[in-house]
């Protein structure tokens, strides 16, 4: 089993099939229409189908190299990076409006920060410091964005 | 005199102070992350959209430009000083001009590129001045049959460009023109896909897609690979080449701007393209005998890459402003400028807006020249740039990114569809399925649904009106031996040799 999540083919035929699948599947809510008056639905069906088969072909292609990719390394997915920027990028999203940009950037450019294997606090201390001003400067004074400073700012 | 009419108005409006001052910004910028590997041009401009609301949009564009072929100029000096490629269109001098700096001739290299690329950037430009014109009213008869088979062309040539797996390419082709579908389709005012979430009605808006995908996926990507650097700076040596190296070189220039300006134009082409295209042919024109032998150092290795992917970075606006079709990634941002600003890429551009666009193709010489009268000299401040470790520079690209994103509709949601698309596009890296087809297909899928169905009205139905009229006809059939060609296996195994890298 553990051989086939090896299989990039494979794995990347899945996806292309299950989201093809969902355009199709999804198109069946809109109208289809005619040749000469397409509705709404008539293009995504045609793509989605299309997009199924090729997905189809990718992951036979895979299946038929399985041999092969079962002796590779594997893919190496290292989630804590994508775990931890995401969490920074959603966190900057919910604290930007309400307590401000420079509470959002110091917690977005910190805590991304620690996604390096060769991460520095006092570094990140100093570019977080960086940053704000950097921002405060261009984007709130240069370019005058309607964006607040601090929380307690209007 | 036409075209020097229409010259003299567009650097009327290029040297006017502001515009001089944006092209000179989308220079600096450009060469930065040109030099700085692991950001490119695609996230740059995405970062830079949202702060262009406020600039007139000849400004605009001018500056967005700038960061385009200013990134082919730092590309260079990070090949040739570190064996990295600073950006993914200078793979290829690294191979010699990587070599030339371990035998302490960097300064050369380096002189030859940029000079090389200077030639280039001029002469395609003129010839962007002299084809465009022509190539808008000649458009200007296309119907949307034409339109539709010219962007289905345009997306399978632009798959030639992809590495890898073909069939992955053309699926993710057609996953980013479903992508584009998603919110309110124009004819019936249906919302589709939009799973009643308000803010997807209108769309997922393109430049998260961009910044997600090219700006945080590739930081992730990055962060996988550890890094390790090593910077030639003690050694640059003189900028100036001898005159042997210009006895060496003029050949190579002249071939890689010919080749480069024409790779450009081809839709899907642009300066990856031109630059691996012309340093295989110049080593195959030197052949076995060539000295030093390509790859220990020759400097023909060097400019003739340099010099094609500044051409093609140039002659790829072509299809741009007179189609309205977008050849690459960059491009497909460019459109989106356009947009942002109320402009409809496309023929009507040139008579509608004659300043905006004579004063973006003078532009492109006041860019150029600057480029070459700034980065020589501040060669060693750049360097210094390279020095600053990745740890500290992917959260500044992250603030940005979010910061740019944010400010486009000043809507969280925005910046939720970075977060995702950042995630998507690690996992599309990982499972090798190139990106680049993807935000092409994003934006040419609205405009080919669009397409299709006034053409299949227009014919009441029938499909026959694709192979009936000439140029649609012409375009589907190009398509088909692209296909074909891309198809066959001895073509794909020397296609998969050319984009290896190491």
């Amino acid at each position: 089993m553990n051989g086939f999540l090896k299989n990039k083919d494979l794995l990347a035929g899945l996806m292309f099939m299950a989201i093809g699948t969902i355009f199709v599947v999804g198109a069946y809510n809109y109208q289809m229409g005619t040749a000469a008056r397409m509705g709404p639905g008539y293009f995504p069906r045609i793509l989605g189908s299309l997009m199924t088969l090729l997905g189809l072909l990718i992951a036979a292609i895979g299946l038929k190299n399985q041999a092969q990719w079962a002796k590779t390394a594997g893919i190496g997915w290292t989630w804590t990076p994508v775990v931890i920027l995401t969490a920074a990028v959603l966190l900057f999203g919910f604290t930007l409006p309400s307590l401000g940009m420079i509470i959002a950037i110091s917690l977005l450019t910190f805590i991304s920060g620690f996604a390096a294997h060769d991460k520095n606090y006092r570094e990140l201390v100093f570019i977080t410091v960086i940053m704000c001003l950097f921002c405060a400067g261009v984007f709130i004074w240069g370019l005058k964005l309607q964006m607040k400073l601090f929380p307690w700012s209007g | 005199m036409d075209l020097i009419n229409n010259l003299s108005l567009g650097f009327g409006v290029a040297l006017t102070a502001t515009n001089i001052l944006y092209a000179l910004i989308g220079c600096l910028l450009g060469t930065l992350i040109g030099v700085l590997p692991g950001i490119g041009p695609v996230a740059t401009i995405a970062m830079l959209l949202p702060t262009t609301y406020a600039l007139p949009p000849v400004s605009a564009l001018i500056m967005l430009a700038g960061i385009y072929y200013g990134a082919q100029y730092g590309g260079s000096t990070t090949a040739i000083l570190v064996n990295l490629p600073g950006e993914s269109s200078s793979v290829v001098t690294a191979l010699d001009g990587y070599q030339m700096a371990r035998q302490g001739r960097a300064g050369a290299a380096l002189g030859i590129a940029a000079i090389g690329s200077f030639i280039a950037g001029s002469f395609s430009t003129l010839l962007v001045a002299a084809f465009a014109p022509p190539l808008s009213e000649a458009a200007l008869k296309f119907g949307p049959a034409d339109y539709f088979s010219l962007m289905v062309l345009g997306l399978l040539a632009a798959i030639v460009l992809a590495h890898g797996s073909i069939v992955k390419a053309i699926a993710m082709v057609i996953l980013g023109i479903v992508l584009g579908l998603v919110g309110t389709d124009v004819n019936s005012g249906v919302a589709r896909y939009s799973f009643d979430v308000p803010e997807l009605t209108d769309g997922i808006g393109f430049v998260g897609v961009a910044m997600g995908i090219f700006g945080i996926g590739e930081i992730l990507t990055n962060l996988e690979q550890g890094e390790d650097r090593e910077v030639f700076t003690s050694k640059v040596g003189s900028l100036l080449p001898t005159l042997q190296d210009f006895k060496d070189t003029w050949g190579a220039i002249t071939r890689g701007t010919l080749l480069g300006s024409l790779l450009g134009i081809l839709p899907g082409g642009g300066a990856l393209l031109a630059s691996f295209a012309s340093y295989s042919f110049e080593k195959k024109l030197a052949g076995a005998n060539a000295n030093p032998p390509f790859g220990k150092g020759n400097i023909r290795g060097v400019a003739a890459p340099e010099s094609a992917n500044n051409a093609g970075a140039q002659t790829s606006f072509i299809p741009l402003l007179t189609l309205g079709i977008p050849p690459n990634a960059v491009m497909a941002l460019m459109v989106g400028a356009m947009t942002i600003h109320n402009i409809q890429p496309g023929p009507q551009v040139i008579t509608s807006n004659p300043q905006l666009f004579w004063g973006l193709i003078a532009s492109m010489w006041v860019g150029n020249a600057m480029l070459v009268i700034l980065n020589l000299p501040l060669i060693g401040m750049w360097v210094q740039l390279l020095k600053i470790p990745y740890r500290l520079l992917y959260p500044m690209i992250l603030v940005f990114c979010a910061i740019g994103v944010y400010t486009v509709n000043n809507t969280t949601f925005d910046v939720w569809i970075i977060a995702a698309f950042g995630v998507i596009g690690y996992i599309f890296a990982k499972l090798e399925c190139e990106a680049a087809p993807l935000l092409l297909g994003f934006i040419l899928g609205p405009m080919m649904e669009e397409n299709l169905r006034r053409a299949m009205l227009l014919s009441r139905g029938d499909a026959m009106v694709f192979l009936e009229r000439p140029i649609s006809a012409t375009m589907l059939v190009l398509s088909l031996i692209l296909l074909v060609i891309l198809a066959l296996p001895a073509i794909r195994k020397k296609r998969e040799e050319t984009f290896v890298e190491d």
